[in-house]
């Protein structure tokens, strides 16, 4: 005589489905939070970038030649370079201002009388002479430029905590070439030129 | 079951999709990377394509307009030249490329490789008309295929460093500015395939700037240097001066140009196949800061004062033109069928088109006997030159004058010569009549030498001991005969008489007119009066004595000392006249009422009569050189009774006038010296074809100096003929003109080579003939002319690689269209308007200037770059300073990359 209800098989069938279904659900959800992950790291990882593109260009902006010497500033806590100039109090300096910010930051306003030496790499002694000698080199070793890859090279790299590498050279045309890799897939993520206001300012 | 399996599935179906989800998630983040890279790449491909045409060979590119379809072969010269008028260089193969529109690595700009490729699909070249707010109005667009839309009338011009209207001289960048649009598209490939694309367009602002100079206020002597600059008024700390040419230069000692009477042209090579207008005239001022302001300094007509014209006054038209016509032709001041410059000109507001750029600086002096300069010339001791400016010798006058002579005109050849030991410059009276050509040359026998170093021959006649002969037929036995070759060697006797008087009464003892007479002074002292007991006529009373010049061309002097009685004025004038080629050795000195008092005499000087003291009168017979040459001093003007004019101490003298010298002043090469003599070639006559000179410095260069102190000469605008002290130094009228020549090989007798415009000097060195006045003192007025023949580069008659720098120096350069010229036939007007029209090539430092006629100066390289020759070391300190290029280009940035200028 037949009974109803369920028999013993039927749960152990449900059950051996369950935990094949709960298998592969734990995998797809696994992959799931891999995949989340990837997508928020890959995000991050173009963010920092980003930040780090913009960090590189601030450094760039402060490439200065108005001393004679191409450097990039320090700058103190309003803002300013720490270097010497006119609307500083130096009489003599041959940089007009030290405000990044102002077109009479790049190059130098006059000869600065005190300067006597000749302003290596260059053959004059006059602040102005000496900047245009140093801007009419384009190539990969340009003084002009050189500075600026040794503070972007100093930068931390890669910054702490962050996924990608950066490389910066200077390319012909005073312009320097960053290029970062994204360090979790080995790929280079993107190739930046930048090129510094201080070469708007050539002669 | 069924709802368990129902729950497994829904299970599954949520999971699944969830997977899928964020596998789509992460897919696209990966996919928005790469996004994110090939944006980058543009980018960075237009920051490339625009650092390589901010290059300085480039820039040209920045405002072409040009198709990109020809990028590859159009002109991009660029505008900029240094002191030797070169080019920063050609454009660059990788600019010109760009032009192509194929893909390039980013890394290596190689076509069609790399993972990370761009190309320049479009350019969008744009500025707006002077003064335009829209900077945008006008615009080219172009692409591979070349120019696909334009808008309006774009040109590079629009972008460029002129003035605002009516407003002094700035030379901001930034006013004019443009723009230049690159649309450029990339690609990121990954294994070989296109992985994204993305197209970005960008625009960057095109600013004009001085070239070799950075952004700034460009100085140029209209604005204050920029120490601490103002950001309103400059864009960049650049406060050097911009780089300007020193060929044209006036306003020193506050001069003035003058353009309305010239139909002028101003133009430099700039290479073998262009030429350009000049970039500037420099206008001296007064300090830093002052403009060369077209209100005190303007261009002016010279006719209407120092106002500025009213050029709808009637009174100043000709004819039909009069009155505010658009043809701005005939002026009244002007030949009526010349055309007079622009409306600009004769507003005042240019010299025809070239800016005049204001600057302060301190150009080196001359110097002079008492002051150092740069250009100076020292005198040797005891030459000829030396002595005749020592002031203890007739005030230091004897300075040699070129009258016109005679109906032909006057001519002269100057010939330098560095065959000889030592060089010598040597000068001929027997020059071609027409310009280049070779009739009526000079020989052989014909040359005199006016170097040498020997002493000044005297011949001193003070009438001691003289006595007087019969006075049926006045004539004196003077102490004084040839015989004594030593003493008075270039006197001549006659009929062993010496002096003779010419007198309207034939008879030194008959009352009633004024005699001739050897009077005594006592003391056994002698001297010669005319005009006493009576009236003269004009012309008819004189003493008279021959000489011989033979061999003596340019070198003789005449000088004696003339007094008068009380009654005596001004209007009482004394003259020297010169007779050559006598009919017979006697004839000419001698002779009855009328016979040989007027026929066939040359007036060479005329003195005003003195009344109170005696006055050195000092005449230049440099025009003589006959064996048989007569001299006499004659009543010029009649008199009326007791004006007796008294003469005494009558020198004939003759020596050098120039010299050579192994090295310079300001120069290492050497150079023929010459003092700068009157060159008079307006004949008396205006039926007479005026005086013609020809430099030949084949053997070296020829410098004329008038920069002493006590050389007052040259302060009229007016010629007095014959010419006197006040004359202009130079003066040419009637179609007169003065050549420099320069043949190869040994001297030449004929040499009508003119110099070519290549050979010249750096700026600030002397050049081929130089003309040196002073620093400061009375004007100097020369009227230069020049009337060129023949066509283009064949021309003959035009004048390449001179200097004239005469810091109170009227300047005036005369040609076809001035008064006293003939105007320009049409055939001549072409030439005047080809590009090697030019009638001078040279330079002109000066107070004033005035070009007159169709003048077309070819100013060769000045740049600025050869500073140290052409500025004061005073004005090298600090902060003023020139960059060394000339010139106006651009640079091209990007706003949002540039802050906030």
């Amino acid at each position: 005589m037949d009974a109803e209800g369920f028999t013993i098989v039927e749960p152990l069938i449900l059950f051996v489905v369950l935990l094949i279904v709960s298998s592969g659900t734990a995998v797809m959800i696994d992959s799931i939070n891999r995949n989340a992950t990837n997508s928020r790291l890959q995000i991050k990882v173009n963010e920092d970038i980003e930040s780090d593109i913009a960090t590189v260009r601030g450094v760039a902006d402060r490439l200065t030649c108005c001393s004679g010497t191409c450097v990039v500033a320090t700058l103190n806590a309003s803002g300013l370079a720490t270097f010497p100039s006119v609307d500083s109090g130096t009489a003599t300096s041959s940089c007009a201002t030290n405000n990044p910010r102002s077109g009479a930051f790049f190059f130098p306003t006059r000869d600065d009388i005190t300067t006597t030496g000749v302003i290596a790499p260059t053959t004059s002694a006059r602040e102005p002479d000496a900047v245009t000698q140093v801007c009419s080199d384009n190539t990969v070793t340009s003084p002009l430029m050189t500075p600026l890859l040794t503070a972007v090279n100093a930068l931390p790299n890669p910054p702490a905590g962050q996924n990608f590498s950066r490389a910066a050279a200077i390319q012909q045309g005073k312009v320097l070439r960053v290029t970062y890799t994204d360090t979790i897939n080995s790929t280079v993520a993107r190739v930046v030129n930048i090129v510094p206001p201080m070469a708007n300012f050539c002669t | 079951m069924l709802a368990g399996i129902l729950i497994i599935l829904a299970l599954v179906a949520g999971t699944v999709g969830l997977t899928v989800l964020t596998a789509n998630n992460l897919l696209g983040s990966r996919k928005q990377d790469t996004r994110s890279d090939a944006l980058s790449v543009a980018e960075a491909g237009a920051d490339q394509i625009i650092s390589v045409l901010n290059q300085t060979e480039n820039r040209k590119m920045l405002v072409s307009g040009q198709g990109m379809n020809q990028w590859s072969t159009a002109d991009f010269t660029s505008p900029c030249r240094d002191k030797d008028n070169n080019t920063p260089g050609a454009p660059t193969a990788t600019a010109r490329n760009f032009g192509d529109g194929k893909f390039r690595d980013l890394a290596t700009l190689a076509v069609n490789t790399g993972d990370r490729r761009f190309a320049l699909k479009s350019v969008t070249f744009s500025a707006g008309k002077e003064s335009a707010a829209d900077r945008r109005s006008e615009s080219i667009t172009t692409t591979p295929a070349g120019i696909t839309t334009t808008k309006g009338s774009f040109s590079s011009d629009l972008i460029n460093l002129q003035d605002p209207p009516d407003t002094p001289s700035t030379k901001l960048p930034g006013y004019n500015k443009g723009y230049i649009t690159l649309t450029v598209e990339s690609q990121v490939l990954k294994n070989g395939v296109v992985k994204s694309t993305a197209t970005v367009t960008r625009e960057f602002e095109v600013l004009p700037k001085c070239c070799g100079a950075s952004l700034g206020s460009g100085g140029s002597g209209g604005l204050a240097a920029s120490i601490g600059s103002d950001p309103t008024q400059s864009l960049g700390g650049e406060s050097r001066f911009c780089g300007v040419e020193f060929g044209m230069i006036a306003g020193l000692n506050g001069g003035t140009v003058w353009s309305n009477a010239a139909n002028d042209r101003f133009t430099k090579r700039v290479s073998s196949t262009k030429v350009t207008s000049i970039l500037n005239i420099l206008g001296i001022v007064a300090k830093d800061g002052d403009p060369f302001d077209r209100a005190s300094n303007r261009v002016v007509p010279n006719k209407f004062s120092t106002d500025v014209p009213d050029v709808c006054d009637p009174a100043r038209w000709f004819g039909s033109s009069k009155g505010c016509s658009s043809s701005w032709i005939g002026l009244a001041n002007a030949s009526p069928s010349a055309f007079y410059g622009t409306k600009d000109d004769i507003l005042g507001l240019s010299i025809s088109g070239i800016p005049i750029i204001p600057s302060a600086i301190t150009l080196p002096t001359i110097g002079s006997e008492v002051t150092a300069g740069k250009y100076a010339f020292v005198w040797s001791s005891g030459g000829g030159p030396a002595q005749r400016v020592d002031p203890s010798i007739d005030g230091g006058q004897r300075y040699p004058t070129l009258n016109p002579s005679g109906s032909g005109g006057f001519r002269f050849r100057f010939r330098t010569r560095n065959d000889t030991n030592p060089p010598r410059i040597e000068v001929c009276n027997a020059s071609p009549t027409t310009i280049g050509g070779t009739g009526f040359p000079c020989t052989n026998t014909d040359w005199t030498t006016i170097s040498g170093t020997a002493d000044t021959v005297e011949n001193l006649e003070d009438f001691k001991g003289m006595t007087g002969g019969s006075t049926a037929s006045t004539r004196y036995r003077s102490a004084y005969t040839n015989s004594t070759k030593n003493a008075h060697p270039n006197w001549v006797n006659v009929s062993n008489w010496q002096w003779y008087a010419l007198d309207r009464n034939n008879n030194d003892t008959n009352a009633g007119n004024g005699r001739v007479r050897l009077v005594s002074t006592g003391g056994g002292d002698n001297n010669i009066q005319i005009g006493v007991g009576g009236s003269m006529s004009a012309q008819q009373n004189a003493i008279c004595r021959p000489a011989d010049l033979s061999g003596n061309l340019g070198r003789a002097t005449l000088s004696f000392n003339q007094s008068g009685s009380a009654q005596v004025d001004a209007t009482d004038e004394l003259w020297v006249q010169v007779r050559t080629g006598s009919a017979s050795s006697t004839a000419q000195c001698t002779g009855s009422t009328g016979t040989n008092i007027t026929n066939s005499w040359v007036t060479v000087a005329k003195f005003p009569g003195v009344n109170s003291g005696t006055e050195t009168r000092v005449v230049s017979l440099a025009d003589y050189q006959d064996s048989d040459t007569r001299i006499r001093i004659i009543n010029g003007t009649a008199t009326g009774n007791n004006e007796t004019h008294y003469i005494d101490d009558i020198n004939l003298r003759l020596s050098d006038w120039c010299e050579y010298s192994a090295s310079s002043p300001a120069s290492a090469a050497p150079g023929f010296h010459c003092l700068g003599p009157i060159f008079n070639l307006d004949p008396d006559s205006s039926n007479l074809t005026g005086g013609f000179v020809t430099m030949d410095a084949s053997g070296g260069p020829i410098s004329f100096y008038y920069n002493r102190t006590d050389d007052l000469r040259g302060s009229s605008y007016s010629t007095a003929k014959p010419a006197n002290g006040s004359s202009p130094l130079i003066t040419i009228g009637s179609s007169a003109a003065i050549e420099l020549v320069k043949c190869a090989g040994g001297p030449s007798n004929t040499c009508s080579t003119p110099v070519p415009e290549t050979e010249v000097a750096l700026v600030g060195d002397p050049d081929n003939l130089n003309f040196f006045g002073r620093d400061s003192g009375s004007i100097q007025v020369v009227r230069f002319g020049i009337l060129p023949s023949g066509s283009g580069g064949s021309a003959t008659g035009r004048i390449a690689g001179a200097w004239f720098y005469m810091p109170v120096g009227y300047f005036e350069m005369r040609t076809f269209g001035c008064a006293g010229f003939p105007s320009a036939s049409a055939a001549q007007r072409a030439i005047f308007n080809s590009d090697d029209g030019w009638i001078f090539s040279g330079r002109i430092w000066t107070q004033s200037f005035k070009p007159c006629g169709d003048v077309h100066i070819r100013v060769p390289p000045s740049s600025a770059s050869n500073l140290g020759a052409v500025i004061a070391a005073s004005s090298l300190l600090d902060d003023i300073n020139f960059v060394p290029w000339v010139g106006e280009d651009w640079v091209a940035r990007s706003v949002t990359n540039s802050r906030p200028y």
